[in-house]
């Protein structure tokens, strides 16, 4: 059975690109529009690992990061930042938020999956 | 001097200081009020202004975004297109190569082998039978001439028995001259008679056999024969159109094969492109976050300008913008989308008038279409 990935992202180009080159690999993927919608999207479904944005309104990443690390069933299931925010200090932010990685838009298709293939394998 | 009075001195010259250095206060903020009397018209137009722009650009924002997910979503279409074709490509692709046999599928190549090798079993196994006649054509010949020695044999025979006919006569004609001693003799001249008339029998029923046999052979022979001087021509030209048949399938498979990997090679060129093209409109995020940061600068200013206002104690809704500055924005803008945001209404809330006549038989027909789209509802 295909794995799911969870995409969260404000703005709809980046969640059908992302949609886009994941089910392309094979994946099922599921979206939120922000950190909010993503929490009850994750709490909804078994989701195998999130990509999540930085800035995104009601509420961001970071926050949706920390809610979901104080679920049992999310502990350890691999967070991937995929932002536009290159700044080293919002990066640390982000690592101690409980994010696995740190991708900065715009992202590669290959750099992506290849990324996605090593966190699950881990 | 008592603390009392001294205390009212201190409070005296404080206070005395204290109201000197607020009306030195007074006197230069009214100087200067003055004087920012002036720039009151430009901050009234310049906030409203900075909302403008800030509207103009959160306007543009979604609108890049609509259209860059329509035009997404139309690659996305493209490329699941893309990615059935391939697998149909695919599957034409696996399927060319093979042909259903006895319920199996079998690689054409090795179809085409069984074929060949059928056909050359059925070439060999005619030529065969057909050198089988010769040589069955020449027993018979052999037989022929046989039959026709037994026939000779035969008629020597008869006239032996014809002979012994004739003697067991005159040994009869003999036995009775010797009259009472020639009896036994006659007795013995009549049993050769009877058996010279058995063999005569005998003789003429196996002529009537052998006669029987060779009517047979004869017919064995003509038959034969005909099967033997058969023309194999056809059958030889046959198994050559067959084979010219089969190579031309295989070539045709070929071509269909090295077509269809072409298309396929091609689809995957085209699942690539789509794929990157895709990724490309990845700059609109990044746009609208600029557009976005931009907007949020704008309205620090704004806040900022409001401050001002508070700070000279006026009102925002007293202040008197620059309505020339206002409209000439306005009419410098060329979409009634502009236009829309400028005066603060949702984009959606003019009437559509994309189509314009200014033939009035056209304006008639145009009004004709309304009434009949309002009868329809």
């Amino acid at each position: 059975m295909s794995k799911t990935i969870l995409t969260v992202d404000d703005s709809i180009s980046i969640r059908q690109m992302v949609a886009f080159t994941l089910k392309q690999a094979g994946f099922n993927v599921v979206e939120a529009s922000d950190g909010e919608q993503g929490l009850q999207v994750a709490r909804n479904n078994s989701v195998d690992l999130i990509i999540t944005d930085l800035n995104m309104p009601n509420m961001d990443g970071l926050q949706m990061i920390q809610n979901l690390r104080g679920d049992a069933a999310y502990k350890f299931t691999p967070i991937l930042m995929l932002t536009t925010e290159s700044d080293d200090t919002k990066k640390m932010a982000g690592k101690q938020a409980g994010a696995t990685g740190w991708l900065v838009k715009p992202f590669n298709p290959e750099q992506l999956l290849k990324v996605i293939n090593k966190v699950m394998a881990a | 001097m008592s603390v009392l009075e001294l205390l009212a001195l201190v409070f005296v010259f404080t206070g005395g200081l204290c109201s000197g250095a607020g009306l030195l206060y007074m006197r230069q903020l009214k100087l200067s009020s003055k004087k920012v009397q002036g720039i009151k018209p430009f901050m009234g137009t310049h906030i409203q202004t900075t909302k403008i722009l800030s509207d103009q650009l959160e306007s543009i924002s979604q609108d890049i975004e609509t259209s860059i997910s329509e035009i997404i979503q139309g690659f996305v279409d493209v490329g699941h297109l893309s990615q059935t074709q391939g697998n149909h490509i695919q599957k034409s692709l696996n399927n060319t190569g093979n042909i259903e046999h006895n319920g199996e599928s079998v690689e054409l190549e090795v179809f085409v082998e069984k074929v060949n090798s059928s056909l050359e079993e059925i070439i060999q196994t005619i030529l065969w039978i057909t050198e089988s006649n010769a040589q069955v054509i020449a027993i018979m010949d052999d037989l022929s001439e046989r039959g026709e020695r037994i026939n000779e044999c035969l008629g020597q025979m008869d006239s032996i028995a014809k002979q012994t006919h004739l003697l067991s006569l005159n040994a009869s004609i003999e036995a009775a001259r010797a009259g009472e001693q020639g009896k036994g003799f006659s007795v013995v001249a009549d049993e050769v008679c009877k058996l010279s008339n058995q063999a005569s029998a005998f003789n003429e029923s196996i002529e009537d056999e052998i006669i029987g046999i060779q009517q047979g052979l004869d017919e064995v022979y003509a038959q034969t024969k005909k099967m033997g001087t058969r023309d194999l021509t056809p059958i030889i030209q046959c198994q050559e159109t067959v084979s010219i048949l089969v190579h031309s399938l295989m070539t045709s498979k070929n071509s269909i094969s090295t077509l269809l990997e072409e298309a396929g090679s091609q689809n995957l060129n085209i699942s690539g492109s789509v794929q990157t093209l895709v990724q490309k409109f990845q700059f609109q995020d990044r746009t609208m976050q600029r557009l976005q940061h931009i907007s949020e600068t704008l309205d620090r200013i704004q806040k900022d300008m409001e401050e001002i206002l508070v700070c000279y104690g006026w009102r925002k809704e007293h202040l008197t913008p620059d309505e020339e500055f206002l409209t000439g924005m306005l009419s410098g803008y060329t979409m009634k989308e502009e236009r829309s945001v400028h005066k603060g209404e949702s984009a959606d809330t003019e009437e559509d008038d994309d189509i314009l006549f200014f033939d009035d038989n056209l304006v008639a027909m145009q009004n004709e279409t309304e009434i009949f789209s309002e009868r329809k509802e």
